[in-house]
């Protein structure tokens, strides 16, 4: 019990912030944060957010960093939404359901692609993460503003909203969605034998691979999978603006990078939890959510993540050094 | 001793200690280097050899108390550009180079600094290295860039970068670990001649017979602790063996009992500019030590059987069928275990838990439904940690806060989970205590009894002496000599390492 | 004389300088206009940002760093700076490149205090940066752009040295963008290469350590390299203002892939200690060059993205292959020859 505690504290610590972020939003908006109308908006934004952030822990777990995940995640959504499109043709063509389910596998298809493009520099050439993302991310975006020369893509079968804004039982189908890629990425990450091999292979590479451990199908697997949460949070994000444009959700990248950071995963890679980025999605949305009530500029959402961000990690700097001392 | 001994005294150090928090580093040292001396440096690790020298360096500031005396004047605050103005030069074992740079540069760059240049006068340093090196009696393009030499030739460098500073005390941190045998000699050769320029030099080896061949006096560490200096003439390797372990260390040969069928057949592999034509076979029950100078192609030839450095040519069988691992997994999976030499590189994820490092290896056998079952990956970590005697048996202490010797428990532990046909043992001791180190070794000795095959590769002679039954001594990639363990001396084992008996052969 | 030349030919340099040609040449056959010197011009003049901002990110990318709040940095310069040119009507040339400088040098200062005092990720810190700066821009401008500045800023963009008048009615000279470039070029150069401090940059990339070791201050020259590129951005920011004659708060956007490609494809390693200025300037022109070749050929912008990325990528992949078969066939045990010779 006592191992358990220690091993999440941190997890405890953020969640302890969470509460006390929601009160002091209750106080300062009073009857306007604290209602149900405000939690499910936050809901609704919070799943696409929360999934990417995900997708963005176990490629830094290994100790690597996806520059191209909302990327990846906008050029599966632009070609699925001209399949759908044309398809659908505006009411014409297939019926609703099986045009919709051939957009989300075309979406998942060329997510996979994107993962294994990535995956396959940093696995099999070796060259460093931040350089292939940086590289593919101008590549995909260069591939989507190819083909829709920078303008939004739409025209779906109505139907497709309902996954971004429809509810069940007053549940957003989003925070639905949300909450199963929250289980199967604990699962996977932290109950699983692939999961394992990633905070091993980020703790040390070589000493994980003359275990015995497969490290390069490790490495592929984590940009695969980064690339499937950005499939699915683009499904969502597509169906949420009843579009897809190249630039849509460019500023959650830095957000995916700060929630993991914030959510207590060391950027050198070897540590961090599902949840703790969770909570932290959580936070981030709570901060940028009661900017909104507040009337503040929605600007300052990102100067305020820059800002955690740096504060963090400055923190853990300070904190870490101070243990160095008392155990030398 | 007063008089004129002490006027050559270059440095004086009384009274040195050094506390980091919880740990004393250092404990009252007293230590003195005469000009013109090479004074060698003893103790096994962890005995305070390096916090010494870092005080030396100005790295580390001792305990208050301490007393610093360099060239009879006394130093309050030693800081590092202090100590390098006062003469003092430090050759780290890793030489404290720039690899980018150009030889010149690495020669020449801190004298720049010291003459506190703000522009580089290329002229200048182009004399300076050149006249470093010609001191040296060496020839080195001094327009290479550092990481295109060789080991021996970046020590070289490094030494003339030593010369540059005019410094009057090297301090030279087991120069010799990474050098053939003709290159120690032209380096002794290179430490004599400024030993007669008036240099003092501080010689840190473990090798006990190098250090006979060259020192003038000799210090011995031992748990921060002074034990004691001597003359090398008035002194040999058993009582400099007895200072450094505290005890005599009786040499026990603890031979096979249950030596049975050919495990293990190597036949003819080579591997360009790795190892050559070497042929050996492994049978069950039997621990086969492999050793030979540090270069030798020792780890080198063992890494190819666990599939990390596959031969170009030549054949491995295992229990009579033909194999090729091209991976640790592979290697694995054929029931091939290899122990690194590194535990901190290549054995242990170090910021994780002991109970993850011992099952990585056997991590896929805990999955039931997809998913690791962590109760009996609990179970399993304690039962081997308790069979290998890891202290504590705690599962969930990071890799990193165990000892050297039960971190060294850990990676065997994970090995032997595997339940291997052949376990390859690199360096099994390095950097770890006395006690755990006759530990260690009687677990092999009780695994080979067991039956299983083991191979250790050693550089430490009393080691291969007292626990494996044959031993092969390697030198230049190729095996240079088998042996049955008992009996064998020393002695004979570094004839073979050191020199070429084929050619004695054909002379005779 | 000979062990130069030798030394250059197996250089990384030599081999952009090669690759430059190829793309040259194919470029001329397959448009003539290429090697023309209004075109060559052009091409430097409208890459000359870019040579500017690649001698900063050399810099820090030769301590080992990275920085991703190029684009953040440039807006916040040309937009502050646009803003006072607006609001006052102020067009002192001079004055302008001062203050740009100093705000590019501020920004550098606090990515370099961050990443050596506070111990931050260079692609954290940076990124953080970016994140801040652009939240401010995008807060400050609406993203509308700045236009009518005074028309000196403009004029002085235009300036051509040894113009002359080609008869169709357009001036061909020597872009004053090429000198500012060249200036720039020189003063790095001069820094990595002569001065103490630049060698002291390339000793710590390379081997940080031991420059702790030989009494480096290694933080403040950190710090330094940041601050450096700052200064280069706000340059940079003052001189692409001239070019533009207006102000975009998001024309940066993606800039900084640019910027550390070029200074990849010119043969800088990525953990430090190893590149040049020669070689990032071919790399410069190598980028340069392959845009205007697509250009020339029709290619739109869009693919030029992908085309200029792949690049970046394969030859980062090639270095990278080139590395590990080195180490695969490095020796490592000087292995006995197996006759007995001369006996």
């Amino acid at each position: 019990m006592k191992e358990h505690f220690k091993r999440n504290m941190h997890q405890y610590r953020l969640l302890a912030l969470l509460g006390i972020l929601l009160i002091v939003m209750g106080f300062l908006v009073p009857g306007k944060f604290l209602t149900v109308r405000n939690f499910r908006n936050m809901g609704f934004q919070m799943a696409e957010f929360g999934i990417l952030a995900i997708g963005m822990s176990a490629v830094i777990m290994t100790g690597g960093i996806n520059l191209s995940i909302v990327n990846s995640a906008m050029l599966a959504s632009i070609i699925s939404s001209f399949v759908m499109r044309a398809m659908y043709d505006g009411g014409n063509g297939m019926a609703e359901l099986p045009c919709i389910a051939i957009g989300i596998v075309v979406t998942f298809a060329v997510a996979l692609l994107c993962g294994l493009f990535n995956g396959f520099f940093v696995a099999y050439i070796g060259v460093i993460p931040i350089l292939v993302t940086l590289g593919s991310q101008t590549v995909f975006d260069g591939v989507a503003l190819n083909i829709t020369r920078g303008s939004s893509v739409s025209g779906f079968p109505k139907l497709f909203q309902q996954i971004g804004m429809g509810t069940f039982l007053g549940i957003p189908y989003t925070m639905l969605v949300y909450l199963v890629v929250i289980l199967v990425a604990y699962l996977l990450i932290e109950r699983s034998y692939w999961g394992i091999s990633i905070y091993m292979v980020g703790g040390n590479e070589k000493a994980t691979r003359f275990s015995g451990i497969n490290t390069r199908k490790t490495l592929m697997g984590v940009y695969v999978f980064s690339a499937m949460m950005a499939a699915v949070a683009g499904i969502l994000m597509t169906s949420r603006y009843n579009s897809a444009r190249a630039d849509y959700g460019s500023s959650y990248t830095m957000q995916a990078i700060a929630a993991t950071v914030l959510g207590g995963t060391s950027i050198t890679g070897g540590s961090g939890h599902v949840l703790g980025t969770v909570i932290a999605v959580a936070i981030i949305q709570v901060v940028s959510s009661g900017f909104n009530i507040l009337k503040i500029n929605r600007n300052f959402t990102d100067i305020a993540i820059g800002l955690i961000l740096i504060g963090m990690l400055a923190i853990k700097h300070f904190v870490d050094k101070e243990k160095m001392l008392a155990r030398k | 001793m007063p008089g004129a001994e002490s006027a050559r005294l270059f440095i004086r150090l009384e009274n040195v200690s050094k506390t980091f928090p919880g740990v004393n580093a250092l404990t009252n040292i007293n230590f003195d280097v005469r000009g013109g001396e090479i004074h060698g440096l003893i103790g096994e690790n962890g005995a305070g050899k390096s916090t010494l020298i870092k005080v030396l360096a100005g790295v580390h500031k001792p305990d208050p108390g301490a007393v610093i005396e360099i060239d009879g004047e006394r130093v309050d605050s030693l800081t590092p550009t202090e100590s390098m103005r006062r003469g003092i030069m430090v050759i780290y074992q890793d030489f404290s180079l720039f690899p980018t740079l150009t030889v010149k540069e690495n020669i020449a760059f801190s004298e720049q600094i010291e003459r506190k240049r703000r522009l580089v006068n290329w002229k200048e340093v182009e004399e300076v290295s050149k006249r470093a090196l010609s001191i040296l009696g060496v020839d080195i393009d001094l327009n290479a860039r550092l990481n295109t030499l060789s080991t021996a030739r970046q020590q070289l460098v490094a030494i003339a970068r030593a010369l540059v500073y005019d410094s009057k005390l090297l301090v030279m941190d087991e120069p010799t670990s990474a050098l053939s045998s003709g290159e120690v000699e032209n380096l002794f050769r290179i430490m004599r001649d400024l030993r007669s320029r008036g240099m003092g030099i501080i010689f840190i080896s473990h090798k006990l017979d190098e250090l006979f061949s060259i020192v003038d006096r000799m210090t011995v560490l031992r748990d921060g602790m002074y034990i004691g200096t001597r003359n090398a003439g008035e002194t040999d390797v058993n009582e400099i063996i007895t200072m450094m372990v505290g005890r005599e260390i009786k040499q026990e040969h603890m031979g096979g009992t249950n030596i049975g069928e050919i495990v293990l057949e190597v036949q003819d592999i080579s591997k360009r500019g790795n190892f050559s034509n070497v042929t050996f076979n492994l049978r069950r029950g039997e621990i086969l030590g492999i050793t030979g100078l540090v270069g030798a192609g020792r780890t080198e030839t063992v890494r190819a059987l666990f599939g990390l450095n596959p031969p170009d040519s030549g054949t491995i069988l295992l229990e009579g069928k033909p194999i090729a691992p091209k991976s640790p997994a592979e290697a694995q999976a054929l029931g091939i275990a290899y122990v690194p030499e590194s535990r901190q590189t290549e054995g242990l994820v170090m910021q994780q838990d002991a109970e993850s490092n011992i099952t990585l290896s056997i991590l896929k056998t805990f999955q039931k439904n997809m998913l690791i079952q962590f109760p009996e990956r609990s179970k399993r970590s304690v039962e081997l940690m308790q069979q290998l005697n890891v202290k504590p048996a705690y599962p969930f202490m990071q890799a990193a806060k165990f000892s050297g010797g039960n971190q060294q428990k850990i990676v065997v532990a994970k090995w032997l989970a595997t339940k291997p046909k052949v376990l390859i043992v690199d360096e099994p001791t390095n950097g770890v205590d006395v006690g755990a180190k006759t530990e260690i070794h009687q677990l092999l000795r009780q695994l080979a009894d067991e039956g299983m095959a083991v191979i250790m590769v050693s550089s430490e002679l009393p080691e291969i002496l007292s626990i494996s039954d044959r031993v092969l001594v390697m030198r230049r990639g190729r095996i240079n000599g088998e042996f049955e363990a008992k009996g064998l001396t020393q002695e004979r084992i570094m004839e073979r390492a050191v020199l070429d008996t084929r050619r004695k052969e054909a002379g005779a | 004389m000979n062990g130069k030349l030798k030394r250059f030919v197996a250089s990384k340099e030599a081999s952009v300088f090669l690759i430059l040609i190829v793309v040259a040449v194919a470029a001329t056959l397959m448009n003539p206009t290429f090697l023309s010197f209004a075109n060559l011009m052009d091409v430097l003049k409208s890459n000359s940002v870019l040579g500017i901002c690649s001698m900063g990110m050399l810099v820090i990318i030769l301590t080992g760093g990275i920085d991703a709040s190029v684009c953040g940095q440039l807006a916040l310069v040309t937009v502050l700076t646009g803003q006072l040119m607006l609001g006052t009507g102020f067009d002192n040339l001079v004055v302008l490149y001062i203050l740009g400088i100093l705000i590019g040098g501020c920004t550098g200062l606090g990515n370099g205090l961050m990443v050596s005092r506070l111990g931050l990720p260079p692609i954290i810190a940076t990124l953080g940066t970016n994140s801040i700066v652009m939240g401010f821009i995008k807060y400050y401008t609406n993203g509308e752009w700045l236009n009518n500045l005074p028309a000196r800023i403009g004029n002085f963009g235009l300036y051509k040295f040894f113009a002359y008048s080609d008869g169709s009615g357009s001036t061909i000279g020597v872009p004053v963008q090429l000198l500012l470039y060249a200036v720039m070029l020189v003063l790095t150069w001069f820094m990595l290469r002569r001065t103490m401090l630049g060698r002291s940059i390339m000793a710590m990339g390379g081997n940080p350590v031991s420059a702790q070791r030989i009494g480096l201050n290694t933080k403040n020259l950190t710090t330094f390299a940041y601050l450096f590129a700052g200064c280069m951005y706000g340059f940079a920011g003052i001189t692409y203002t001239g070019i533009m004659k207006c102000v975009d708060p998001n024309a940066f956007l993606g800039f900084e892939m640019d910027v550390i490609g070029a200074v990849v494809l010119g043969g800088a390693l990525m953990t430090g200690g190893s590149g040049s200025v020669l070689g990032t300037f071919l790399g410069v022109l190598l980028f340069a060059f392959i845009s205007n070749a697509l250009t020339l050929a029709h290619i739109s912008t869009y693919w030029q993205k992908i085309i200029v990325g792949g690049i970046i990528l394969l030859a980062v992949s090639f270095d990278m292959i080139k590395l590990h078969r080195e180490e695969r066939l490095q020796t490592k045990v000087d292995i006995e020859p197996k006759e007995v010779s001369g006996e």
